[in-house]
């Protein structure tokens, strides 16, 4: 998978779009926190949804779903692959050696 | 080294993830030989237990389950401290096979501090079934430390993994005999950081010279000089960056080449088909509603029965005791501090012991079966308008029925912060003992309007409950991240044998640590009421009336400067429905309601107005919670402050709203 498109926000991703984190905008504690989570440039992602009254929204990430606030998401920019994520577990993305 | 000093059993320690199948691995090992305290000074639970490895006691103490070991909080500070200041002798990383990629981000972190470890791959069933075709033997190469697969909740694989720590803890020791320390193992380290490594080597260096240079011996650094090196680089925000993100990527890395199966499931999996139901646009909020309800009615409705014949056993007991007492022959005030004072003090706090171990119940089946993570989400948006967190909900609901249950609950959440908001103003929520209070007073004085003057009580409570914590949220400083990420683990079938082991000990822990205050607290009570001798509980001169005749001013301007009502409001700290029996016994009107209600009616209706009986209802709401409340806001913020203050802060407002109630409505009327 490679990302093609521009950097958009998380929380603007189409819903299961394949995309690439490429940069937080965040700082401090909530930005670690983050990228503890999984969240850092390089990781591959999708949104699943939003639970009902549409926040947090449901992120795969490293094989785990979060759910995260649409404002912390709005932090997280990421560039769009052309394909679908594909949902479960799967090896990490990267394109093969 | 713990055990190479002293004489001390060896300790070795469970890390992990949450969710990774710890608390089950640690039941696994430890059996019923386990304890669930509370870590120093804070309020994360902590269980500690033993095993026997080769004749040898060993205890095992469960770390908070983490993602990381970073800075940030509580969980991670708790378990990096341990390690880094105890030193333990073994670490037993426990990792979800199918969530490798995630969980050996904290393997890595853990294998820098360079102490024996040994992993054990949890869930290798599920893993099995997912066909990912972990190859454990590249896993060990890559780790470069012993692997062994386990199913936490078959007891699989326990064995080999209890032999493999007993194998580390003997060789620790045996390294030790012969070298008279733990050599520096000089191993090549787990992590590289490529750009870094310049600087790394660097603060190692100078690192190590310090030590030096201070003690003349590396003494007091427990862990590996490059490890301080990197923590010191963890400091500074872009290093971090890059640390992060090369462990993650180190993580992805041993993950893509263990795993043998590309699974890409183009269909959803089990977890995300539950959820399209549990999450769904309309249904999921009945369900959650559904859920607290089911939650209430067995805490609370199934429970009324054992708690109602243990009240029935108690007063029997007394009374057969009293009878007892009476024709040996002791001194009746003797007798009634038996009877009045201890016997219904230990009923008082076993009438608890029915709905708090079932709460514990269901909060570790919800827990176990991964719905808490769903709740707290459907919440969010919620209770994030009071400045609190999602898993904030579940501990307000359950304070309708009891705040001593609402405070336990609070155990559910994650951030400290968040935690301690939701203990403190859980007193706030209208819980079922202030309930004959309200209904005693609405129908002596509001008859036709009864249930609108209950039901605004109960709005007030949440209205105060909201607007307090959202004053806190201000006041207290969030002192990591308060943000909402969390992780939405998979649904597994709850394990009956694991529900009762823990629901066992979470209560059996609270019952004996705030069943000894209670007691304690309801003797003095007695004493108070009775003392000096010759006095009663209705008598102005008894201690406690002295008391409430000298408070009693302070209540005029609310509208009730009588000192009966101070009195009976001084009794309800004991429990909230003591101030309907106190009522009942300083007008004379007989003791027990729902004997002589009439009379206690016809009696408050001459003491009190529709003004001050309001803002006497509202005193009752919001002022000091009732003892169990106090006792359980100190055990579970684990501080005498916290538990001052929330007595501080509900009589101000209690009083406040009180004297508002009255002048303005007085001012009204007029
Ligand atoms: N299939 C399977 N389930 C497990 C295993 N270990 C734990 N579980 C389940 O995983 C869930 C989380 O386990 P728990 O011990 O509470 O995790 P903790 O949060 O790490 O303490 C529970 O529902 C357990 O029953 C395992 O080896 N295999």
């Amino acid at each position: 998978m490679r990302p093609s498109g521009g950097l958009i926000p998380l929380n603007a991703l189409e819903h299961r779009r394949a995309a690439v984190v490429v940069t937080l905008t965040g700082s401090g504690a909530a930005r670690q926190k983050l990228m503890d989570m999984g969240l850092t440039p390089g990781a591959h992602i999708a949104v699943e949804g939003t639970v009902p009254l549409g926040d947090p929204i449901i992120v795969w990430v490293r094989g785990s779903r979060l759910a995260l606030r649409h404002r912390e998401a709005a932090g997280v920019l990421v560039s769009s692959c052309p394909q679908q994520y594909r949902w479960g577990y799967r090896r990490s993305h990267r394109p093969k050696r | 080294m713990a055990f190479l000093i002293s004489n001390a059993p060896p300790v070795a320690v469970l890390a992990g993830n949450p969710n990774c199948g710890k608390t089950a691995l640690f039941n696994a090992i430890t059996g019923s030989r386990q304890r669930v305290g509370n870590w120093p000074g804070v309020t994360v639970e902590k269980r500690q237990g033993t095993t026997t490895l080769e004749s040898e006691l060993v205890t095992i103490v469960d770390l908070p389950g983490t993602y990381t070991l970073g800075l940030g909080a509580l969980d991670e500070k708790i378990a990096r401290e341990f390690v880094v200041n105890e030193h333990p002798d073994v670490i037993i990383n426990v990792v979800d096979a199918t969530q490798l990629e995630r969980n050996l981000y904290l393997t890595i972190q853990l294998l820098e501090m360079d102490i024996p470890m040994v992993v054990a791959l949890n869930m290798f069933d599920e893993a099995k079934a997912l066909d990912l075709q972990i190859d454990v033997d590249r896993l060990k190469k890559h780790l470069g430390i012993p692997v062994i697969p386990t199913v936490a909740t078959k007891k699989q694989g326990i064995h080999e993994l209890l032999f493999e720590t007993a194998r580390l803890i003997t060789d620790a020791k045996r390294t030790y005999k012969h070298v008279g320390r733990i050599p520096d193992k000089n191993r090549i380290p787990v992590m590289k950081y490529a750009a870094l490594e310049a600087e790394i080597g660097r603060l190692e260096r100078e690192i190590s010279l310090k030590a030096v240079r201070s003690s003349g011996s590396n003494a007091h650094l427990s862990l590996p000089h490059r490890w301080y090196a990197v923590k010191q680089l963890e400091r500074n925000p872009n290093t971090l960056d890059i640390i992060t993100k090369a462990r993650y990527d180190r993580a992805a890395g041993i993950a893509d080449s263990v795993i043998g199966q590309n699974l890409t499931a183009d269909e959803i999996t089990p977890s995300q088909a539950i959820d399209r139901l549990v999450l769904h646009p309309w249904l999921a909020y009945p369900i959650f509603l559904g859920i607290i309800w089911l939650m209430f009615h067995i805490t609370f409705t199934f429970s009324q029965p054992i708690a109602n014949s243990f009240a029935e056993f108690f007063a029997f007991i007394g009374a057969y005791v009293n009878n007892l007492l009476s024709s040996v022959g002791t001194p009746a005030v003797f007798n009634d501090f038996v009877v009045n004072g201890i016997i219904a003090g230990v009923g008082a706090v076993l009438e608890f012991a029915p709905p708090i171990f079932l709460l514990f119940m269901v909060i570790t089946i919800l827990e176990d079966v991964g719905y808490m993570a769903r709740a707290a989400s459907l919440s969010d948006r919620l209770m994030r308008a009071v400045g609190l967190h999602g898993g904030a909900f579940i501990p307000m609901i359950l304070g309708f029925g009891c705040n001593v249950t609402g405070i336990l609950a609070a155990r559910g959440l994650d951030d400290p912060r968040d935690r301690l908001i939701s203990i403190m103003v859980n007193p706030l929520i209208s819980c079922a003992g202030r309930l004959p209070v309200y209904v005693l007073f609405a129908a002596a004085f509001f008859t036709e309007k009864r249930g609108l003057v209950v039901f605004s009580l109960y709005i007030l409570g949440i209205f105060l409950a909201a607007l307090v914590a959202r004053i806190f949220s201000v006041l207290i400083k969030p002192d990591s991240a308060s943000i909402f990420v969390m992780e939405l683990p998979p649904y597994r079938l709850p394990r009956p044998g694991a529900v009762f082991i823990q629901t066992w000990e979470r209560g059996r822990e609270f019952l004996v640590k705030a069943g000894t205050v209670i007691l304690t607290a309801v003797s003095v009570v007695w004493l108070l009421a009775n003392l000096p001798l010759g006095t009663g509980p209705g008598d102005p001169n008894s201690y406690i009336g002295r008391f409430g005749t000298i408070l009693a001013p302070a209540f005029r301007p609310a509208g009730f400067g009588d000192w009966k009502a101070v009195v009976a409001l001084l009794s309800g700290i004991v429990a909230k429905e003591l101030i309907i029996g106190t009522l009942g016994v300083l007008y004379g009107a007989g003791t027990v309601y729902g004997t002589a209600e009439t009379g206690l009616i016809y009696a408050i209706r001459e003491a009190f107005e529709p003004l001050s009986a309001y803002a006497f209802l509202v005193m009752s709401l919001v002022y000091i919670p009732c003892i169990a409340t106090l006792v359980s806001i100190k055990r579970e913020t684990n501080s005498w402050k916290w538990m001052a203050v929330s007595v501080v802060y509900t009589v101000l407002l209690g009083w406040i709203l009180a004297v508002i109630v009255y002048q303005v409505g007085t001012f009204l009327v007029h």
